[in-house]
């Protein structure tokens, strides 16, 4: 994980620094970002081997039943469950066009507006999220096709992986105000 | 309020909520929302979360992180170094071959990766620090890099077109084959360009020729493509059980990303778990942003037709009485002013649900149009403010101004502006291969 986390161009910090707890937040909210993002990436490639295997099976003759579901499930959820870490390194696609043009101050407040509208949206997500898996998990709706499986954990990825999301964004709003902080602790 | 008022006030608030640095998925989602509460009620929020988890569940979606795996595997693999250092044995010998040679690459890589900014990154990596150091004019040399990498969403297999295909209920297949001879006619004109150029102006300065000449002879020559023969040879494959039929375009995608995932480790040795991590973690990434806006857009599709704007909307167009000329006219202008400001997926997936019905009435062939409709989103690609390809070619050669890229990208807009009319007036020459192999459309 540490490896990975490197790879990624995951900061490191002094053990001296490590006590704030918005700090801590940050440092927590962000192993768990990566850490469902490789359970994502594995999720993925199990996604890749699944509909191969499928492939294959179906031209030797094999019958097929539960790849067909299993691979778009599995789908569904790696993307969820990868959000947070594609929020983390700025892979969601967002066009800072009105702060570029826009004098500075202005530039700043609008780029907080922004990221409160990105942390309300999965907020919101999250919370609808959380309903349907309740209201799945109690009823035991299954999905469509042969193997039928049970969508609750599909649903719970969606509440998970939204709401990290969600904290992912706190981080980040948070971000100039610890910098701000440690900023006047180290003079 | 009217529909068409709340279809004016909503254009307005995407683009303001968009422009402001929101993550274009967070953005349609929280503006259909809004929208949805405001002037449908509370009780239109009930279907929200199943069609946002719904509109995942598809199997055809799933060719989408596929191709992104695959594309991510042959990007982080020293693959298109190789193919340009092929490429470039070949064509060393003739003027402007060094360009002729990155424009080829791209070309190539497009058909391997489905991903504009990837190929562009990827072959001018190589490409551009050897056309400078060889006398290539930095902004030749990067206009080509930037336009030659828009390829890589006309040539097949190409993101864009996936997601077409999945709005409009298009075959993925029809539309591989549909962009296959307008991109390689795209990857010739462009190569023409280079020839021309250099011939007419760069020989009178014979700063090409200050470099000493190479040759290569023919068995160097084929020798060189030994190491990514076997990705032509994935390609070459993905393409026969694609049309022969004998698998779906999202089981080909996975075919293909195993079998890349496979060779980047037998050729390249890329094995260990952290350069596999890199390659996964990308590809999970990309998928991630790509799925999250389809998912978000399918939101803000039912967003628009819940409160009947998208049929307000269409019927407005109906009711201008415009002929099938002022409409392709029309909708040619809209997508190459979205595609300065808008990614391509987000254009499409935003745009289509208005645009499809009043195609379909109109009688306008829609594999013909997401041809002519992916050449738009290229130039998009390479114009500012956002042309995204230029962003990535600043950051290869940073030693460049942005100036330099972006007026070496002009000749190649105004190329594929022409390119667009003559595909307006020649059809053909988008439909014939799809229906000579798979039959009128």
């Amino acid at each position: 994980m540490t490896v990975f986390y490197k790879a990624q161009g995951g900061t490191y910090t002094p053990p001296s620094q490590r006590a704030h707890p918005l700090h801590l937040f940050n440092i927590w909210v962000t192993r768990i970002s990566i850490g469902s993002a490789m359970v994502a990436a594995l999720l993925l490639f199990s996604g890749v081997l699944i509909v191969t295997w499928m492939v294959l099976a179906r031209n030797i003759g094999l019958q097929t039943s539960w790849e067909l579901e299993a691979s778009i499930e599995i789908m569904v959820i790696a993307v969820f469950l990868a959000s947070p870490y594609t929020l983390h390194t700025n892979g969601h696609v967002r066009m800072e066009v009105l702060e570029a043009v826009l004098p500075i101050r202005v530039g700043k407040v609008l780029s907080i507006i922004a990221k409160l509208i990105g942390f309300f949206a999965c907020l919101y997500l999250a919370w609808v999220g959380w309903q349907i898996t309740v209201d799945a998990y109690s009823s035991g709706e299954r999905g469509l096709g042969a193997w039928a499986p049970l969508v609750w954990p599909k649903y719970a990825s969606m509440a998970f992986g939204m709401a990290l999301t969600a904290l992912q964004y706190i981080v980040i709003i948070c971000q100039p105000v610890h910098q701000n902080q440690r900023g006047t602790e180290n003079v | 309020m009217s529909e068409l008022e709340i279809g004016a006030l909503l254009f307005i608030v995407t683009f303001v909520v968009l422009f402001a640095g929101v993550p274009i998925a967070f953005s349609l989602i929280a503006i259909a929302v809004s929208f949805l509460a405001t002037f449908g009620g509370v009780g239109a929020l009930s279907s929200v979360a199943h069609s946002f988890v719904n509109e995942l569940s598809s199997f055809a979606l799933l060719a989408l992180p596929m191709f992104v795996v695959v594309g991510a595997a042959i990007g982080m693999s020293p693959a298109g170094k190789d193919l340009y250092e092929s490429l470039h044995r070949w064509f060393c010998g003739i003027p402007g071959g060094l360009v002729i040679a990155n424009i080829f690459g791209c070309g190539l890589f497009s058909a391997m990766s489905g991903s504009s900014p990837a190929t562009a990154a990827t072959i001018g990596k190589v490409g551009i620090p050897e056309m400078v150091k060889r006398g290539v004019p930095v902004r030749l040399a990067t206009g080509s890099i930037a336009s030659g990498g828009t390829l890589g969403i006309l040539i097949p297999p190409s993101i864009t077109l996936i997601v077409y295909g999945l709005v409009t209920q298009t075959s993925v297949g029809r539309l591989f084959l549909a962009g296959v001879v307008p991109g390689v006619l795209l990857v010739l004109i462009f190569a023409f360009y280079a020839w021309l150029v250099t011939v007419l102006k760069l020989r009178a300065t014979e700063t090409v020729n200050a470099a000493p000449r190479e040759f290569y002879s023919l068995k160097e020559k084929v020798s060189g493509f030994s190491r990514t023969m076997p990705f032509l040879l994935i390609i070459a494959a993905v393409t026969f059980f694609m049309y022969g039929g004998y698998a779906t375009p999202s089981e080909v995608a996975a075919v293909a990303a195993f079998m890349v995932i496979v060779m980047v480790a037998l050729i390249y040795r890329i094995y260990r778990l952290s350069e596999a991590w890199s390659i996964m973690a990308s590809a999970t990434r990309d998928s991630t942003m790509i799925l999250m806006i389809v998912a978000a857009a399918a939101l803000y599709a039912y967003m628009m037709s819940y409160l009947y704007l998208t049929q307000s909307v269409a019927d407005w167009m109906f009711s201008l009485n415009m002929s099938k000329w002022e409409l392709i006219i029309l909708l040619n202008i809209f997508l190459l002013i979205a595609g300065l400001f808008l990614p391509a997926v987000s254009i499409i997936l935003m745009s289509m649900p208005i645009i499809h019905p009043v195609l379909v009435q109109y009688d306008i062939n829609l594999i013909w149009f997401a041809i002519v409709m992916t050449i738009n989103l290229e130039i998009g690609m390479i114009t500012p403010p956002l042309g995204l390809n230029l962003f990535v070619i600043q950051g290869i050669a940073p030693d460049v101004s942005m100036k330099d890229i972006m007026l070496g990208a002009m000749p190649f807009v105004f190329i594929m502006l022409i390119y667009i009319v003559f595909l307006v007036i020649f059809p053909g020459i988008i439909t014939w291969l799809p229906d000579m192999l798979m039959g009128p459309g």
